[in-house]
């Protein structure tokens, strides 16, 4: 039985119209005229016939008087023949293809995830003293020489991996972050950030220099980093410099002012906007848009559009969409309710930030207050709050028989 | 003489006498080979001439799947299949 594939074959499905149909099919198979899917019709049939077979009908057709018309064409060839005149879409989609094609033997992205103490754009430097940058083809990459590579030059890298994925070359790295948490051990003193009277102190380092009680003075040492070692008989034996530290909380005054003009300068926004694309390789921006020659005051957004089947397949063209807002001051006065209305939303934030640092509010004397020139909030807020800050010891002479630590004033002693 | 050679050779009579090989496959298709050609071709009635006589195949819907020089494929709803 014949095996007739059809798949791919150019044919075409004829109507064959007449009186001697069986004499035509018979003429048709003595010239090897082949014919499949013959279906019967009142005055003929429909049936299918290669392109080349429906040439050679002519002289069977003039013979048996019979007609025969096209109804349609199939396959491929008749296809290309059909949109001949959009021949040059097709070479455009060959071209992109090609184009993508070959922009996919490239690396146009390299991504370093999982760094904290080294930055990208070093990891990034270094990897281009190695020759790999963006560009490179991705036959030249060897992940596992790249690898050893950064764990030799960066100490603190403990684990590298490197994998292509698409056009990109991913490096995800971990840390080494024991010795980046050591803090480095310093002596110093603790001394007021405000005038005030001490009202709690806790030392947990260093020596107390004031009391529960004590009114003290901007700067002034609360707590000494100089400890003083004694023997038995209460004599003076060493010194040590410490780091002070410890918990002391000043109660205190402090004023508080903040000013609001009368007239503001207020910006407002052009209703129409102009939008425009931006495609941009490498250092080069090209922008796309109408010609619009207005040179007053704007802000500019650049939107960055990567769509998702792009993620892994990244190009050296980027393309954005920007957003042109013009913009202008006029001159606005503020009302007497929108002032007390910033200058409490301004207020409530300082309040806020004190709130954040440990600072209690005993009692609040801030009121609004308005003059010529501005609104004024001002007034006096009687607080507690956490009043000492670190300070080294710059100049401190160690006696020549003072010794610098315990050990040694335990020596001398016994 | 050729009944001889055959009876002798023990070959087969269709390729000796070219007689047609007919398959039926259900009521649905039929498969003639060594067929002559189309006598009578209807919606109904399909008329094919063979070596030494004519088969007649009766029923609905009658279409020619395929032919070629040695074998003719019938489809459609065959009710009846007659030689004379």
């Amino acid at each position: 039985m014949q095996n007739r594939n059809r798949a791919g074959m150019t044919y075409v499905i004829t109507e064959v119209c007449g009186e001697s149909k069986e004499r035509f099919l018979n003429m048709c198979r003595h010239r090897d005229i082949l014919f499949w899917d013959i279906h019967w019709k009142e005055d003929g049939f429909v049936a299918c016939i290669t392109r080349t077979d429906f040439f050679r009908l002519k002289d069977i057709c003039h013979k048996t008087h019979m007609r025969v018309r096209i109804i349609r064409k199939v396959g491929v060839r008749f296809l290309f023949f059909r949109y001949r005149a959009r021949i040059s879409f097709v070479v455009g989609c060959l071209i992109s293809f090609i184009i993508v094609y070959v922009c996919g033997l490239y690396i146009w992205d390299i991504s370093i995830e999982g760094n904290t103490q080294y930055t990208a754009e070093s990891l990034r430097k270094y990897l281009a003293s190695e020759h790999i940058t963006t560009g490179i083809p991705v036959r030249n990459i060897h992940c596992d020489e790249i690898e050893s590579d950064l764990r030799n030059a960066y100490s603190h890298i403990i684990w590298v991996s490197v994998e292509i994925r698409g056009t990109r070359l991913i490096v995800h790295l971990k840390e080494n972050e024991s010795d980046h948490t050591q803090q480095k051990e310093e002596q110093g003193n603790l001394v007021a950030v405000h005038d005030g009277v001490v009202s709690s102190m806790v030392t947990r380092n260093g020596t107390p220099q004031v009391q529960v009680g004590d009114t003290v003075e901007q700067g002034q040492v609360l707590v000494s980093g100089v400890v003083t070692f004694h023997n038995d008989a209460g004599e003076e034996v060493g010194e040590q410099l410490v780091r002070a530290d410890a918990d002391v909380v000043l109660d205190t005054t402090m004023e508080y002012e903040k000013q609001l003009p009368h007239y503001y300068q207020k910006k407002g926004y052009f209703k129409q906007n102009i939008h425009s694309f931006i495609i941009q390789s490498g250092t080069k921006m090209v922008e796309l848009r109408l010609p619009f020659s207005y040179k007053g005051k704007r802000e500019e957004y650049v939107l960055w559009e990567q769509p998702k089947w792009i993620r892994l397949f990244r190009l050296p063209i980027q393309i954005g969409k920007k957003i042109t807002k013009y913009y202008d001051y006029t001159e606005e006065e503020y009302t007497q309710e929108e002032a007390a209305s910033i200058l409490q939303r301004q207020f409530q934030q300082d309040l806020g930030d004190l709130y954040e640092n440990g600072v209690q509010i005993l009692e609040n004397n801030v009121r609004i207050e308005e003059d010529v020139s501005c609104y004024r909030m001002k007034g006096t807020m009687h607080i507690l709050m956490p009043g000492v800050q670190y300070a080294p010891i710059e100049e401190y002479d160690m006696p020549d028989e003072a010794l610098t630590g315990k050990r040694d004033g335990e020596s001398e002693h016994s | 003489m050729r009944t001889k050679i055959s009876d002798t050779l023990a070959l087969s009579k269709d390729s000796v006498y070219n007689l047609p090989i007919i398959t039926v496959v259900g009521s649905c298709e039929m498969y003639i080979e060594n067929y002559q050609s189309i006598v009578k071709y209807d919606k109904d009635l399909l008329k094919i001439r063979v070596q030494g006589g004519m088969v007649i195949i009766q029923g609905k819907n009658l279409d020619i799947e395929f032919f070629d020089s040695d074998e003719i494929a019938v489809k459609g709803c065959i009710e009846q299949v007659a030689w004379s």
